[in-house]
């Protein structure tokens, strides 16, 4: 399934991919990229709906920790390629867009 | 030496005034309100689920409450009131598709409130920076249009007694009309620069005619209840203010008073209603004549150059 790539998904991908095998909680990534809660949410509910990422339960004890668990957010393999691509992509299409502004400023 | 003073004596003492409100709000508003304020962020994520397929919903909830009780936010009820509302606000983007009906609303009114703003789209591509002030404008030329619209609607309907879908189509009528008129006038402002007086003259004495004719319509709305009022009515029958009744029944000064007064008001709101009317194009004007040129006519006059 194809997901919506906005600039705020680019960069909560980005976040995931600086580690690409680890898991993440949600107001961590928020944390992290500074995106806020209201749109954070949607974005990893159409990741999962897309299965670019998996969720996971905390292994906790809630009783010992005196919190509920959280849940955690981890690449699938088949979303971490994706997820590579568009930013890939991203990159690419912004150091093009750089150089044509860059060839342009310059004179003749 | 002001911001020295401010730094070593006003900030500290103002932290410590804020620090002190703080301690005492909570002291009055106590527990109890900080376990309110927590339910009814639980109650905002509830209701944001909604907007999630059924099966998705229970695990979604669980998901956020246990974020909202984690160690970051327990101690913290404003920042999991403002979380919530966040998340209840944007809860169209947790649909399937439905941030893309959203956004895609989002677009349409956007460009409809830059078309009325008389800026040319094309332009705006190459400056987007521009486009939160031609959506401004938009918006308060379709504003000035709606306000004019239904005050003719209303006096159609209330004054001239016509029935109710003829009163609202002549409203839309008018409402279509300053709307045109208004952005005729800011396109030719948008599309020339530092053009001659007499066509500034003539563009600024149609806007003034404008804003006249809107002023009086919204004026006849705002002073019917004073008009129709049974005291000033002249022969009881038809709804005329008539003047000759108060020249019997009041005394020279203070019929001069009275009408000087209301002339005054009168006056005063022509002139606060003439200025709404007038500020998109009053906003553009002073744009161009205040401030180094807009970069939105340059690039303008590039495409011109180029085609």
């Amino acid at each position: 399934m194809t997901v919506r790539l906005t600039t705020q998904v680019l960069h909560l991908l980005a976040v995931m991919l600086e580690e690409p095998e680890g898991e993440w909680y949600g107001l961590e990534l928020f944390r992290v990229t500074g995106i806020k809660p209201g749109t954070g949410y949607p974005i990893l509910q159409r990741l999962l709906r897309a299965e670019w990422v998996e969720r996971r339960e905390e292994p906790i004890d809630p009783r010992v920790e005196g919190r509920p668990a959280r849940a955690l957010y981890r690449f699938t393999p088949g979303g971490r390629l994706h997820a590579e691509d568009a930013v890939k992509g991203h990159l690419t299409s912004l150091a093009q867009k750089g150089r044509l502004k860059k060839a342009r400023v310059q004179p003749a | 030496m002001t911001a020295l003073l401010y730094l070593t004596f006003v900030t500290p003492v103002l932290l410590v005034c804020l620090w002190l409100a703080a301690t005492a709000l909570q002291a009055v508003v106590g527990e109890e309100a900080i376990g309110q304020v927590k339910r009814l962020a639980r109650v905002l994520v509830k209701r944001a689920a909604r907007s999630l397929p059924p099966d998705e919903r229970e695990t979604f909830i669980r998901d956020v409450l246990a974020e909202l009780d984690s160690d970051e936010l327990e101690d913290r009820p404003l920042s999991q009131l403002l979380m919530a509302i966040d998340l209840w606000i944007h809860s169209s983007g947790l649909r399937p598709g439905g941030s893309e009906v959203v956004r895609r609303l989002r677009q349409r009114l956007g460009s409809t409130l830059v078309w009325c703003s008389g800026a040319d789209a094309r332009i705006l591509s190459y400056v987007p920076a521009e486009r939160g002030f031609a959506t401004a404008l938009g918006g308060s030329v379709l504003l000035v249009g709606g306000f004019s619209g239904s005050a003719v609607a209303f006096v159609a309907g209330g004054r001239l007694f016509l029935d109710p879908p003829v009163a609202a189509f002549a409203g839309v009528v008018v409402c279509a009309l300053v709307v045109l008129i208004e952005r005729f006038l800011l396109v030719v402002e948008f599309s020339t620069w530092r053009r001659s007086w007499v066509s500034f003259f003539w563009s600024l004495s149609l806007q003034i005619m404008l804003a006249y004719l809107v002023a009086e319509t919204v004026k006849l709305v705002l002073l019917q209840p004073v008009v129709l009022e049974p005291s000033v009515l002249g022969d009881g029958l038809s709804p005329q203010y008539d003047r000759s009744s108060e020249v019997l029944t009041e005394g020279v000064g203070q019929l001069v008073w009275i009408h000087g007064r209301e002339a005054l008001f009168e006056g005063m709101l022509d002139v606060i209603l003439m200025a709404i009317v007038c500020t998109p194009y009053v906003a553009l004007l002073l744009r161009r004549l205040g401030g180094p040129r807009p970069i939105y006519d340059l690039v303008s006059e590039e495409l011109r150059k180029a085609e």
